[in-house]
């Protein structure tokens, strides 16, 4: 899928052709039902493409193929066809050349951002990372095949990060670009790649690392109900196999009964288990991400036979952790399904224990009645925490969802 | 006999047959006087009862040290007992292990015994200066009683010591260095990498090479723990000969731990037959540390040539724990190990923030270096 072949004149080429693609008379009613129709293929699981990416995937990173499905049936959850049209009246009206460059560590992602700048009447390049090459290339290819005109507009390409000349080309190209990735890959690319003179390709919006939570409240955490709830954290946990930003790392139990929280923990590690045998965990891990989960466990187990409170349960090989410490603040989590459980006495300690990733939440599940839903989403919106939803919907945020902050939608605001 | 006896024996004579029987002997020993241990090793599931090979021996994270009180409860208030403590310059965090080594001996024995294989094997006693502190002024550090022990063994009365808890005194070193020079006299340099590079900056800066007399050694340790070090062991051995002139086969880096009383060293054409692998320098263990390589995700042991986790069963470690398994990354060859480097805290993670991009905020909010 990697395009060695790439030049920045074709890249100047491709940024023509799109040009002249949002020039066309394409109304945005006619995108969303052209994006309707694509996100409703790939929402059916034996739809040829998809086949190929879930196919490709699990062959380059290990993954099981019912996971990958999983997660993509999660992601592709809220681009209905009525979503999508809903979208239009709340979107600016843009003419404009965008460059997105996309993170490699979940399949899809930045799906959001394609579909609400499509929306708005932008054409995009986006250049895939290395590592996932496959699911937008593919769905540019089914939005083409729903509508030439809208799929005119995406046009999707893979190379080398360290072809500067190229990530270059694309700013010099396009109106403004927006950055998907870790810190350290935005920040080389603000460095290797200095923003043209005349203002072309800003780096208008950067998405670095970002963490997810979850919150159990009192009233359902000690439950016998509270089994819906731990397997439906147990889906959000093994999405994605934890790798993207909504994925929760941390579950906070609001009680002052530390063996109804371990039980809880229990619980979790056992919705973990069946879920994982329904939907099994990588069939391989790259050395470092291996390493990594040990680590936690191995500390776990220490620190707990050390006489710590902490208690570790964990399922075969590196299948998934669950690490239950009272006491701890937000643990940021290698990922593979390993999550921390920790209890905490009311609300406004929640505050405390994120403090570690102070403006870094972006999404937080809430068991809670509905009352204190929204108690608990006031508090987390002033911590900058983007998307609250229910356990289970984690991975299905909707197409409105204010990603990183928002960013990319003040960007295409914003832009002229 | 006592175990202690029984493993200062094979260290003082190592008869290979014997390290597997010995090795049950002292997991056995281990399990009964080692309470943390004993409660691992059942957690697994393993007991003298069930092990029957060295190989069952249940392998404990070097994390045991941080984490719990390793304590032998037959042997640990014995009067000559020591207690190390490790750097803690890697983790960034308050809490570093302890290592408590209820008989010294045995540690001496071993960490001798290789020594004068691994960098002595010409017989030759010498000038010394440690780029480390040496015993006196930092107890609590294994790395600054095994300086003092080699200081001791191999040492001519021309001995010194350059550094104590503050840094390197890299003046004083050149001094030093400079007198060897002048008198003709060859000279063993002992510390960490990061501080050997200290010592090349400062040589650098003053405009003149050394050019140690012939026989001169470097023994470097700590390079591929997760130091900020810049430089790779290649650019050590290059930089050692052009700034002090020293052979690169007599550059020689010391792969050792607090929690582990033996230590492997490269071989070089100066101390063994072995070439490099991949471009790595094996490291030779001695025939009382018995090395593994780890698969990470199953902890099962892994052929010659396969990359994994590094574990050693280690004789020398008879009062605590001897069953170890590392936190770095290394591939078995032959009974060496080549050592490439520590495992991370999970590498790139796209748009979710990687544990490693969170300890270094985390260390960028205390206002201290990354890890």
């Amino acid at each position: 899928m990697l395009d060695a072949h790439l030049t920045a004149a074709h890249l100047s080429a491709v940024a023509e052709r799109l040009r002249s693609a949002v020039r066309a008379a394409v109304p945005p009613e006619r995108v969303a039902i052209a994006l309707g129709v694509a996100c409703e293929r790939w929402r059916d699981r034996d739809y040829v493409r998809r086949r190929e990416t879930v196919g490709a995937i699990a062959a380059a990173w290990g993954w099981s193929e019912v996971l990958i499905d999983e997660s993509i049936d999660a992601l592709m959850a809220p681009m209905s066809r009525w979503a999508l049209e809903n979208q239009i009246g709340r979107l600016p009206c843009r003419s404009q050349l965008v460059g997105l460059i996309m993170p490699g560590n979940v399949p899809g992602a930045g799906i959001h951002e394609v579909a609400v700048a499509l929306l708005a009447g932008c054409a995009l390049m986006v250049k895939t990372a290395a590592a996932e090459p496959f699911f937008l290339s593919r769905f540019a290819q089914t939005l083409r095949e729903a509508d030439a005109a809208a799929g005119a507009r995406l046009t999707v390409l893979n190379w080398n990060r360290a072809r500067f000349d190229l990530t270059a080309s694309l700013r010099t190209n396009c109106d403004w670009i927006a950055a998907f990735g870790s810190d350290d890959t935005i920040a080389a690319l603000d460095f290797s790649v200095a923003t043209p003179p005349d203002g072309m390709g800003r780096l208008a919006a950067a998405f670095g690392g970002r963490v997810s939570g979850a919150l159990v409240a009192a009233e359902f955490a000690l439950q016998p109900a509270s089994t819906r709830i731990t397997e439906a954290l147990a889906r959000d946990i093994s999405l994605f196999e934890q790798q993207g930003c909504l994925s929760p790392q941390h579950i906070f139990v609001e009680s002052a009964d530390s063996s109804a929280i371990a039980k809880f923990a229990c619980e979790i590690a056992a919705a973990l288990e069946r879920f994982a045998i329904r939907v099994p965990p990588p069939r391989r891990y790259s050395l470092e991400d291996a390493a990594a989960v040990r680590r936690v466990r191995e500390t776990a187990r220490w620190r707990a036979l050390g006489g710590s409170a902490v208690v570790l349960a964990e399922g075969d090989n590196l299948g998934w952790t669950v690490v239950y410490d009272h006491q701890a603040n937000f643990t940021v989590s290698p990922g593979f399904r390993t999550v921390t459980v920790s209890g905490i006495p009311d609300l406004a300690d929640l505050k405390r224990r994120l403090q570690p990733v102070t403006g870094r939440v972006e999404a937080f599940a809430i068991a809670a009645s509905r009352e204190r839903f929204d108690s608990v989403s006031s508090i987390l919106a002033a911590l900058g925490v983007s998307y609250v939803c229910d356990p289970g919907a984690m991975q299905s945020p909707p197409l409105d969802w204010s990603h990183g902050g928002g960013a990319f939608r003040r960007a295409l605001a914003g832009s002229r | 006999m006592s175990i202690y006896d029984e493993v200062l024996s094979f260290i003082r004579t190592p008869r290979p047959q014997l390290f597997d029987p010995l090795a049950l002997a002292v997991f056995r020993y281990q399990f009964e006087n080692v309470p943390v241990y004993r409660r691992y090793c059942l957690a697994r599931g393993a007991s003298p009862n069930s092990v029957t090979l060295p190989d069952q021996i249940p392998l404990a994270s070097t994390l045991a040290f941080k984490y719990s009180r390793v304590e032998n409860t037959a042997d640990d208030d014995s009067a000559s007992a020591l207690s190390f403590l490790t750097s803690g310059t890697t983790k960034g965090f308050a809490e570093r292990g302890r290592h408590l080594v209820p008989r010294p001996e045995i540690y001496r024995a071993s960490a001798l015994a290789h020594l004068r294989r691994m960098l002595f094997p010409d017989g030759a006693r010498m000038a010394m200066l440690a780029l480390h502190p040496t015993s006196d002024r930092m107890p609590e550090s294994s790395l600054s009683t095994m300086v003092s022990w080699c200081i001791e063994e191999f040492g001519t009365k021309m001995a010194r010591c350059a550094a104590d808890r503050d840094g390197i005194d890299t003046d004083m070193a050149l001094v030093f260095l400079d007198e060897a020079q002048s008198r003709d006299e060859p000279v063993c340099i002992l510390g960490t990498t990061a501080a050997s590079v200290a010592l090349f900056e400062t040589v650098e800066r003053r405009g003149q090479p050394l050019r140690l007399p012939r026989g001169s050694r470097l023994m470097d340790t700590g390079g591929a723990k997760g130091q900020s070090i810049l430089l790779t062991p290649t650019e050590v051995v290059a930089l050692a000969n052009d700034l002090l002139g020293i052979e690169p086969a007599l550059v020689i880096n010391e792969y050792g731990m607090t929690e582990m009383c033996s230590q492997l060293y490269d071989a070089t054409p100066f101390n063994s037959d072995l070439v490099d692998y991949a471009g790595y320098r094996l490291k030779l263990p001695p025939p009382w540390l018995r090395p593994a390589i780890l698969d990470p995700v199953t902890l099962k042991p892994l052929p010659d040539g396969q990359v994994g986790l590094v574990g050693f069963f280690d004789l020398a470690n008879v009062g605590s724990i001897s069953a170890l398994m590392t936190e770095d990354f290394g591939v078995l060859q032959g009974g060496a190990v080549a050592i490439l480097g520590r495992s991370a805290a999970s590498g790139a993670r796209g748009c979710a923030l990687s544990i490693d991009q969170f300890a270094r905020r985390e260390w960028a909010a205390q206002g201290k270096l990354s890890p």
